[in-house]
């Protein structure tokens, strides 16, 4: 098993920056990322969230809606639960970009990192029949191209590259553009447990407290538990044993060369031990043999 | 009489006036085909490329209303008074200053 | 642990088995079956198997600039991804949601593939193969007939709004046929009529510097139009001021500083009540208005009498409300602007209500500013001329002429010719030529235009998929999608991003026998004799067209989109405006010379009865009418529709939210599921357009959701002849029997 906890706090980590305010939910994104990644019909890398206050609210004779968008995706975690759930380290980080890929020639299927995922980033490939997620369409970045749902956004809400420059970028861009400034980058992350996501927003976004607190699946909580522990403890002093019984062989071997260790392997046809004789010649004391031993019997 | 002379005048700028708030009539389909049939064929090739856009309507109205002086005329094959009124009113409809409707694309 | 160094993997199977050809033929047994997988960009790593083709969209009338990925050669050429192109300013580098479904198009089953035969009953859905040559015979010798026996005239083309439709329109010319009809007068016509009388053309918006913003039924984060969209967006993240006044909580009143639910058709009160304070309250560019405009004391005399309190009584808004957003508007001037719209196919006095947007926005003094109204840059490219014959046994005019006194003459009107096809009055029309538009889907009163098909002799319809009207048509004729084909060059405005010039290159090869309209024209000009219209290539006439800027050819090689970069402001330098008093005109002295109004004069709506309500449609950004249906891409975020109510309204007829519904109009009769939203007035219904298709076949549109065009009533504008939907009053009731 991995741990996520592991990521070397590089400023070169891939993240995204998102603007949630301009969002206008035209789906562009959710399509767009379909079709770069073959996603199946009915299943989704991406997801656009909303947080709808309802019109109840009928101020002085008009109406301000505050309809909240929120695009979202994968969030590239440094502390990835999905990381420490794989079972065969399919789900791997690389380092020099931060991002989470599944090697689908290894996932087996387990549905682990599915379970474990607190925002919901990851589904069984409909087709495929593995686990499938956002790596920041790491063909297209091979190509030179922007990740699929950054390139197609109409109101250019996100904002892509390593995070710092990604930030900064963001910054630039509101500025020339007189819209307010980037104050702060808001994650959204489960209670009690930072899973540093690299999928940022602007200064404010909504819905804010959504993903549940990350519960491993059940195998992988007993193996990483006191049942597992005991496991692997048991298995360490089995080991150990083992272990020890080859050792203490080994030096009887050689403080007693020609010791019984080597009489049982040289029986001819009548069964007998070669150093018998049916006429029941002495035979070497192996040092092993009870000292009771009746005649002819092995020990 | 200078009472008299006035009056004419005012009637006479009054029916020119009238006459120049109502557009060329004619039918500008025809028209489209007779100019190019009879006057593209010159205009374009070897005389100036004259086009409805080469004038504002007022300059066009002027013309179909005095259309002897115009310089080529002489060169005019035989035209009717229905056709001079068909062609003119094509280039009336499309002149510099008509509104010229955007399409959807 | 490294997982990379694994061998024996599922993609190394995969590949093995695709070089036995045993994948690819798995594929093909898959690609017409309803969910044919969408080619998987992921799988190809190569870098240098991946090549880039320039095109525009065609998923909706924007022809955003797009860059296809592609794969392969021959028939194994695959679109991986339609990408935006960001060189083109005026889609601003974006492309949305039906523009990445495209892709969707290519291994769509319901494709058309060969031409087809009616065999039964018109819509009785039997069909025979045919060979191209049999087709374009029928096809010559039906036209030549109908000419023989009625007149050229008796041909009606409508070809919708397409790069190859000015080919149908040359052809129908050649032909001899003045009837030629487009969607523009199902959509937009209106508000180019108001604004070319006031303004002397139509003008662009400049969104991008604007601060305060009207918006008036427009819902432009969901009927996205490039650059306005996005440039909209950005305006208010700037700070702009976002007003939108709507019967219904659009996507475009939720991002608003204030969403007024304004009675439906009571628009003009609102306007002439904003021209009222600002004239009163002396808040105009004295200066401007009085050298630029024409008839402004007539106006002011005009709307003494549209007091804030009298519009509060018409339009619902609190006349407090009214009084601050003509202040507000004039403050923030000259860069404010009413924002003209779009679709402004609703009343019968619709064009008469774009003049009252039109004046608004001359007493803003925003003409030829930035964050105003543009006036658009001449970008002319070379052609090849052709010289339209005379036929002197034609009929005068066309044959909606004379119904509206505004009439223009190269749109005609859809809901006028199909009354005068069906009355036979001025002159017979029996035939009908059709491309890529779908009347029957999106036309007013969808029982009258199937009855008018029914009464011609002949109808043949060129396009991808079978949509209603093909489904209604004699011979229907496969065309390849906009991926599939080159195009000839075309001009764009931008607005505030300046004119664009691009072309289409075609991506990958048409399925089947599919043939470009202009092949189709081509051919059957031939066989009619005035080949001479038609005595070119698209490539000769792409190489014309080249030939019109310098560097024009280059560019959109590298590039993919050329833009000229003209001056966008300031245009008019003093030059008369194209009207007749040479000024803008508030007073339109045209419509005085014609007896209409010259004054926009409010007609208020007619009162909606108690058990019924006002149908309003509309779309998201997931729709285009009817052209995006049966896409899988799409139906999984825009499937089906359903009626939106208020849940008072709702209530009253003992229906809950998701309940099946029936709504009926005077002409028709349609089913769909119930939303209860506060997001509508109670006397308000609303749905989507583009569902509720009567073709059945392989694909997925077939019967979902209720039909626009079944219920919508065909009243029209009384100068244009627009049509005019919503005036249809409707009654809402749960189904019977439903579940």
């Amino acid at each position: 098993m991995n741990s996520g906890k592991s990521l070397p706090e590089t400023r070169s980590v891939s993240g995204m920056v998102i603007d949630a305010s301009r969002c206008i939910d035209c789906k562009a994104c959710l399509v767009s990322c379909k079709v770069a990644n073959g996603v199946p019909a009915g299943q989704s890398r991406n997801w656009i969230k909303t947080e709808n206050p309802g019109l109840d609210a009928l101020t002085s004779g008009f109406v301000k809606p505050r309809v909240r968008y929120q695009p979202g995706g994968c969030m590239q975690c440094a502390d990835a639960p999905c990381l420490n759930a794989c079972p065969t380290g399919a789900t791997y980080r690389t380092p020099e970009d931060g991002v989470i890929h599944v090697d689908k020639g290894l996932c087996i299927g387990c549905g682990n990192c599915i379970q474990a995922c607190p925002y919901g980033a990851r589904f069984r490939h409909a087709r495929q029949n593995v686990a499938d997620k956002c790596d920041f369409c790491a063909p297209r970045r091979a190509r030179g191209l922007m990740p699929a749902c950054v390139d197609t956004c109409i109101t250019k809400a996100r904002t892509f590259g390593p995070l710092d420059a990604a930030t900064r970028a963001a910054a630039k861009r509101f500025a020339e553009e007189g819209a307010p400034p980037v104050t702060k980058l808001v994650r959204i992350e489960p209670p009690a447990y930072e899973t540093g996501p690299k999928l940022l927003y602007v200064n404010d976004t909504a819905p804010r407290n959504w993903p549940a607190y990350p519960e491993q699946p059940l195998p992988v909580r007993i193996m990483t538990g006191p049942p597992g522990r005991m496991l692997f403890a048991a298995s360490g002093a089995s080991l150990f044993a083992v272990l020890l019984m080859g050792i203490t062989q080994f030096r009887e071997r050689r403080m007693h060369p020609h010791s019984a260790s080597e009489q049982h392997t040289d029986r001819n046809a009548s069964g007998l031990c070669p150093e018998q004789s049916e006429d029941g010649a002495e035979r070497r004391d192996s040092g092993l043999r009870p000292k009771t031993g009746r005649k002819g019997e092995t020990p | 009489m200078r009472r008299a002379v006035l009056i004419s005048l005012c009637l006479l700028c009054c029916i020119l006036l009238a006459d120049l708030s109502f557009a060329v009539e004619g039918n500008t389909r025809k028209g489209k085909f007779l100019y190019r049939k009879n006057c593209r064929s010159c205009h374009g090739v070897s005389a100036s490329d004259l086009s409805p856009l080469s004038k504002t309507q007022a300059a066009w109205k002027a013309a179909a209303a005095s259309h002897e002086s115009i310089p080529c005329v002489k060169d005019w094959p035989q035209l009717s008074a229905g056709d001079r009124a068909d062609i003119f009113s094509y280039l009336y409809a499309f002149a510099a200053d008509s509104p010229t409707p955007a399409k959807c694309d | 642990m490294s997982a990379k160094h694994h061998r024996l993997s599922r993609r190394a199977f995969l590949k093995s088995a695709a070089a036995t050809g045993i994948a690819a033929v798995a594929a093909e047994v898959h690609a017409r079956g309803k969910d044919a997988p969408i080619p998987d960009a992921s799988e190809v790593t190569d870098p240098k198997a991946y090549e880039n083709v320039f095109t525009a969209c065609d998923m909706c009338f924007n022809r955003c600039a797009v860059i296809a990925r592609v794969n392969g050669e021959g028939q194994d050429r695959k679109i991986l991804k339609l990408d935006p192109n960001p060189k083109c300013s005026k889609s601003r580098g974006m492309l949305c949601a039906r523009g990445n479904a495209g892709v969707a198009l290519i291994n769509s089953p319901d494709r058309l593939t060969r031409p087809l035969l009616r065999t039964g009953p018109r819509g009785g859905n039997l069909w025979r193969p045919i060979s191209w040559e049999e087709a374009l015979d029928r096809t010559a010798q039906a036209m030549r007939e109908i000419g023989a026996r009625y007149s050229r005239c008796g041909m009606l083309f409508t070809a919708g709004a397409d790069t190859q439709s000015r080919f149908v329109h040359r052809f129908a010319e050649a032909y001899g046929s003045f009837n030629i009809t487009s969607h523009e007068s199902l959509c937009l016509l209106s508000v180019n009529r108001a604004f070319m009388d006031t303004f002397g053309e139509v003008p662009q918006v400049d969104l991008l510097h604007c601060d305060h913003i009207v918006m008036l039924g427009a819902n432009r984060f969901e009927s996205l139009v490039m650059p306005d969209s996005a440039d909209l967006m950005q305006a208010v993240r700037r700070g702009a001021k976002l007003v939108v006044l709507d019967p219904r909580c659009t996507k475009t009143a939720e991002a608003a500083a204030e969403w007024h639910a304004i009675r439906p058709g009571t628009d003009l009160a609102f306007l002439l009540a904003l021209c009222r304070v600002i004239l009163e309250e002396d808040l105009y560019d004295r200066a401007w208005i009085e050298s630029n405009t024409h008839g402004l004391e007539a106006l002011r005399a005009h709307v003494a009498s549209c007091t804030p309190a009298w519009a509060e009584q018409e339009t619902g808004i609190k006349a407090a409300h009214i009084v601050r957003a003509a202040r507000e508007l004039a403050a923030a001037a000259p860069r404010a602007v009413v924002y003209p719209g779009r679709r402004s196919s609703d009343y019968e006095d619709s064009t008469q209500i774009r003049r009252g947007f039109a004046v608004v926005n001359a007493l803003l003094a925003n003409f030829d500013r930035p964050g105003g109204l543009m006036s658009t840059p001449a970008v002319k490219l070379r052609d090849i001329p052709f010289e339209a014959p005379w036929f002197d046994d034609n009929p005068a005019d066309r044959v909606d002429a004379g119904r509206v006194p505004l009439l223009f003459n190269d749109e005609g009107s859809f809901v006028l010719t199909r009354d005068a096809v069906l009355s036979g009055q001025p002159y017979p029309v029996k035939g009908w030529f059709i491309y890529k538009t779908n009347p029957m889907g999106t036309a007013p009163d969808r029982e009258k235009t199937a009855a008018m098909m029914r009464s011609l002799d002949f109808i043949v319809s060129v396009d991808i998929m079978m949509s209603d009207t093909a489904f209604m048509s004699d011979i229907v004729l496969p065309a390849p999608c906009y991926l599939e084909r080159d195009d000839p060059l075309f001009v764009l405005q931008g607005g505030p991003a300046g004119p664009c010039i691009l072309t289409r290159n075609r991506v990958v090869p048409p399925p089947g026998e599919c043939r470009p309209v202009f092949d189709v024209v081509k051919a059957l000009a031939g066989k009619l004799d005035i080949g001479n219209a038609f005595d070119f290539t698209l490539h000769e006439l792409r190489e014309r067209q080249l030939e019109s800027f310098p560097g024009l050819k280059t560019t959109l090689e590298e590039d993919g989109v050329f833009e000229p970069s003209p001056a966008l402001y300031g245009l008019k330098k003093g030059r008369p405006y194209k009207t007749p008093s040479g000024r803008i005109e508030l007073y339109s002295t045209l419509y005085q010379q014609k007896g209409l109004d010259p004054l926009p004069v409010y007609t208020p709506p007619a009162a909606v009865p108690a058990d019924s309500f006002v149908l309003v449609a509309g779309r998201t950004a997931c729709i285009t009418q009817t052209q995006s249906q049966n896409n899988r891409l799409l139906a999984e975020f825009a499937g089906t529709n359903t009626l939106w109510i208020h849940p008072a309204a709702a209530a009253r007829l003992g229906i809950g939210n998701g309940d099946e519904v029936t709504v009926r109009s005077s002409v028709g009769t349609e089913h769909l599921r119930a939303e209860l939203t506060k997001g509508i007035r109670p006397d308000t219904v609303y749905m989507h357009s583009g569902f509720g298709a009567l073709a059945s076949g392989p694909g997925l549109a077939a019967g979902t959701g209720a039909s626009i065009a079944a219920l919508f009533e065909s009243a029209y504008d009384a100068l244009c002849g627009n049509a005019a939907l919503h005036t249809t009053r409707v009654t809402v009731q749960r189904r019977e029997g439903a579940a």
